[in-house]
């Protein structure tokens, strides 16, 4: 039975079980990593259901977590709101933007819909930046903090793993119940060929839409997590173009289009990233994007579906190496729809 | 006639702007490649000038022989060794493996320079400070790096239309697999490709270090002004992307007289958007689709 | 030959026209098909018969004229929307989902009429049986054969529970046995009832199969009638002449 389990899923849940563990023991310092790794996972599996599912590279995904976060930030604010419901408000809008971005956008073809959506991430932060009486501008806003579940405040780090453990969970359990459902089929069927799913009764630019209004609002509730974690947010930070390309590079490392990639990628990654940012410090200035960079262009080189399929071509490798079978059958390409 | 003046300058730098669109969009006519790492060639390409400068003391422009043929080898390379293997694989691996080496050169610009801003004395470029032509103020540093794009840029049109293997180029931007049934050695037309993209970004360097500082998040910063303007002139359009950057720059100074700095770039991200819903196949139809 | 059928009109082209920039690929042509017939459409290369294909699926829109299918004016329907009404069609060069298994493409097809993906995958498996893909239901599209991919192109046509078929092209590109088997597929399905309109250039297909066949050239139709009739007619050998069509 534990043999069902593919390799991808085995990494991802030791690497949870780890991170976790992490963080109950190793201090703060761990804490941290296992909360960035964990919020970046969500991120990124949010954004696999338009970049991965679809087939539809966005490059512009900041544009919703900056809605959130600011959201939820200027509603507390300015109106003492919990930051919870803040987080729906955040959400129901980035929903709503994507929606309203993806009408125009989505009907355009692949390379000027990545090019539309950089110009809207971008745009996004302009704007932030522009309209000072709202975001205080380029300063950013300090988010205040009053300790309490309903403020979505806490002192200590621990609460913070859970909920961003909890907000993994969500994002790819929306992402799991979406590969299984009718839209996860008609998605595939978009992604491998537009026209064919046409002609097979699937409106396409209904199903797109709907893709892009869940990304978009699991973005922005990890915006408003960033936003009440850091307690400082700035169109930079929330809006600029790392935001963008993080999770995006993320999956693809972990194994674009599957449930598990976006997950993997951001539970190897960034704690790699973070331990070589922390054990270095100021002299790490650029390493650390530097290995991200470098994982990056071996992964798209060497291993274009991601680390997920890298390991299970690695087991069935073993596997057959041990059964002592004579021939190696390679394991299939995990991208498969129903294949974890 | 502060107008006349601003439009003039704006002008001026468009055809820097040009420079770099115009490279980026040869290398995505023939090639259609999305060319993530064309801002950090420029980056890593004004660094090049700056240290040329500023160790031997030489003349920026006198750095664009070095820097072309410097860039030609760095952008054939990224080619050879990298871009290459994925040319079938699809835009978005494409466009990804490029994003990934622009990450590797943004932070090996940091741990090499730090996150300083590295600028020219006002005085290295040789020049007075203005010139003025027809009763309008120009900065001389932006008319002659305005007439070394224009040339630069006139030269690669004479080369792309008058020559064999410029024709060559183009005709496997309008349809390879034709090209290749021609016998034109497609895998050579994408390094060249390559490689004299990346020269004139080259070129385009040395031209703007006396007049704008470098850093390491340069290429992110210029990147998507690439795209509008290749995007407006049409994908491909050698032509369409010199006009188109100089359209950019003149909106951009036009916007930034009228609306403030910031704003300004507003304009033309919000004319980009507009663009592709409207008319995304550019001002002049590109090239290649 | 299919049953003789006197069904009502369920697919009806009026005065089609469809123009891409100067060049005009279908002409002023009628076309219609009544329930259970079986008809084809042939004519030399470029004579307009996958454009008349496409702009009865909805993949294309008319210059001029009108569609209907099953008594609703498709003229400006997007190919999904003609889908849904009942219309199915496979496509000239085979189109398989290349990241799915043989069962979820047809899965694919199956879930426009369900929204459950259990009963999809039912119904789905269902038809890959029928149209003898069952040993492959589980492996990746692109592991099977071209002969097999057609197969899996009508099961998942058929998946979408049509009441009309157009099949673009089929035959191309296989072997005697496997035209054979084909044939068979395609004449029992039209014996269960359902419409079919194949557009063909292997001429023996078409003339064992369709009670009626129509010939285009040039964008036009130049003759229509039972198979006998419109091959012997001198216009039609005229089109022809110089094309080895009837190499097939």
């Amino acid at each position: 039975m534990l043999t069902r389990i593919s390799a991808p899923w085995w990494a991802t849940v030791a690497l949870t079980v780890l991170l976790v563990l992490a963080s109950l023991f190793g201090g703060t310092f761990w804490a941290h990593i296992a909360i960035l790794a964990f919020m970046w996972a969500a991120a990124a599996s949010a954004w696999n259901i338009v970049g991965g599912f679809a087939g539809q590279t966005s490059l512009g995904h900041a544009a919703f977590f900056g809605v959130g976060a600011y959201t939820s930030t200027l509603l507390y604010v300015h109106f003492g709101i919990s930051p919870w419901l803040g987080m729906l408000a955040g959400m129901v809008l980035g929903a709503l933007l994507a929606t309203l971005v993806g009408l125009p956008t989505l009907r355009l073809r692949g390379t000027y819909f990545s090019l539309g959506t950089f110009a809207l991430g971008t745009t996004m932060m302009l704007v932030a930046i522009q309209w000072r009486d709202l975001t205080k501008g380029g300063e950013g806003l300090s988010v205040p903090f009053n300790e309490g579940l309903l403020n979505f405040s806490f002192l200590s780090k621990t609460p913070y793993v859970l909920i961003a453990l909890l907000f993994m969970a969500i994002s790819a359990g929306v992402a799991e119940l979406i590969a299984r459902s009718k839209l996860g089929y008609q998605l595939a069927a978009i992604r491998d060929d537009q026209e064919a799913a046409r002609a097979l009764g699937i409106d396409v630019t209904r199903a797109k839409l709907i893709a892009a209004a869940i990304s978009g609002g699991l973005t922005a509730m990890c915006g408003t997590f960033y936003a009440q974690y850091i307690y400082y947010i700035n169109p930079a930070s929330v809006f600029g173009s790392n935001t963008s390309f993080q999770p995006l590079l993320l999956t693809i490392i972990g194994g674009i289009g599957t449930v598990y990639g976006p997950l993997l990628g951001a539970l190897t990654i960034v704690p790699l990233t973070q331990l070589i940012l922390g054990s270095l410090g100021g002299e790490a200035a650029g390493l650390h994007t530097l290995v991200f960079g470098v994982a990056l262009v071996v992964i798209v080189l060497f291993a274009p579906a991601g680390l997920g399929q890298a390991a299970a071509n690695v087991r069935s490798l073993l596997a057959s190496r041990l059964m002592g079978r004579g021939q190696v059958k390679p394991a299939q390409p995990a991208e498969q729809k129903g294949v974890k | 006639m502060i107008l006349v003046q601003v439009v003039a300058s704006g002008l001026l730098l468009g055809g820097v702007y040009a420079l770099l669109a115009v490279g980026l969009t040869l290398i995505f006519g023939v090639m259609k490649l999305v060319n993530f790492a064309h801002g950090d060639f420029l980056m890593v390409a004004m660094y090049i000038a700056f240290v040329l400068v500023t160790t031997l003391g030489i003349n920026p422009y006198l750095t664009i022989p070095v820097t072309a043929v410097v860039m030609f080898f760095v952008g054939a390379g990224m080619h050879h060794f990298f871009l290459r293997h994925t040319l079938d694989r699809g835009h978005s691996n494409q466009m990804v493996l490029t994003l990934g080496i622009a990450t590797v050169l943004q932070s090996l610009a940091l741990m090499i320079f730090s996150g300083n801003f590295l600028s020219l004395p006002p005085s290295a470029s040789g020049f007075g400070a203005s010139v003025v032509i027809g009763g309008v103020h120009l900065s001389t540093t932006r008319v002659v790096s305005f007439i070394v794009a224009s040339v630069t840029t006139g030269a690669l049109l004479l080369f792309m239309n008058r020559t064999l293997i410029g024709k060559s180029m183009r005709a496997t931007s309008q349809d390879t697999m034709a090209a290749i049934m021609m016998g034109i050695p497609v895998d050579r037309i994408y390094l060249l490709a390559m490689g004299l993209g990346t020269a004139l970004v080259g070129v385009a360097a040395s031209i703007l270090i006396p007049m704008f500082a470098v850093y390491p998040t340069l290429g992110g910063d210029l990147i998507l002004l690439g795209f509008v303007v290749v995007v407006l002139g049409g994908l491909g359009n050698i032509g369409g992307a010199y006009v188109g950057g100089l359209i950019i720059g003149v909106v951009e100074a036009v916007s930034a007289l009228y609306f403030g700095g910031v704003a300004s770039q507003a304009i033309y991200f919000l004319l980009f958007v507009l663009l592709l819903l409207v008319r995304p196949q550019g001002l002049f139809r590109g090239e290649a689709g | 030959m299919s049953a003789a059928s006197s069904g009502q009109v369920i697919l009806e082209a009026k005065g089609l026209v469809k123009r891409f920039g100067g060049l005009v690929a279908v002409n002023q042509t009628d076309f219609s098909v009544r329930e259970g017939q079986m008809v084809g459409v042939i004519g030399p290369n470029g004579a307009g018969k996958s454009t008349l294909f496409n702009l009865l699926a909805g993949a294309f829109r008319p210059t001029q004229g009108t569609i209907s299918v099953l008594g609703h004016d498709t003229t400006r329907m997007s190919a999904d929307r003609v889908c849904k009404l009942g219309l199915a069609r496979t496509f000239q060069i085979v189109r398989p989902l290349r990241r799915l298994t043989v069962l979820e493409n047809v899965m694919v097809g199956a879930l426009v009429r369900t929204n459950s993906v259990h009963e999809a995958r039912k119904r789905a498996s269902a038809v890959v049986e029928r149209v003898g893909l069952g040993q492959y239901a589980d492996m990746p599209a692109t592991a099977l054969s071209l002969a097999n991919l057609k197969r899996m192109e009508v099961a998942r046509a058929l998946a979408t529970r049509p009441r009309i078929l157009l099949l673009d092209e089929m035959m191309a590109g296989l072997n005697s046995a496997e035209l054979d088997n084909f044939i068979a597929l395609v004449r029992t399905l039209n014996q269960e009832g359902l419409t079919i309109v194949i557009v063909e250039h292997v001429i023996e297909a078409v003339v064992s199969l369709c009670e009626r066949i129509t010939v285009m050239s040039y964008g036009q139709k130049i003759a229509e009638g039972p198979p006998d009739q419109v091959l012997a007619d001198p216009q039609v050998i005229a089109a022809y002449l110089g094309d080895s069509a009837d190499d097939a």
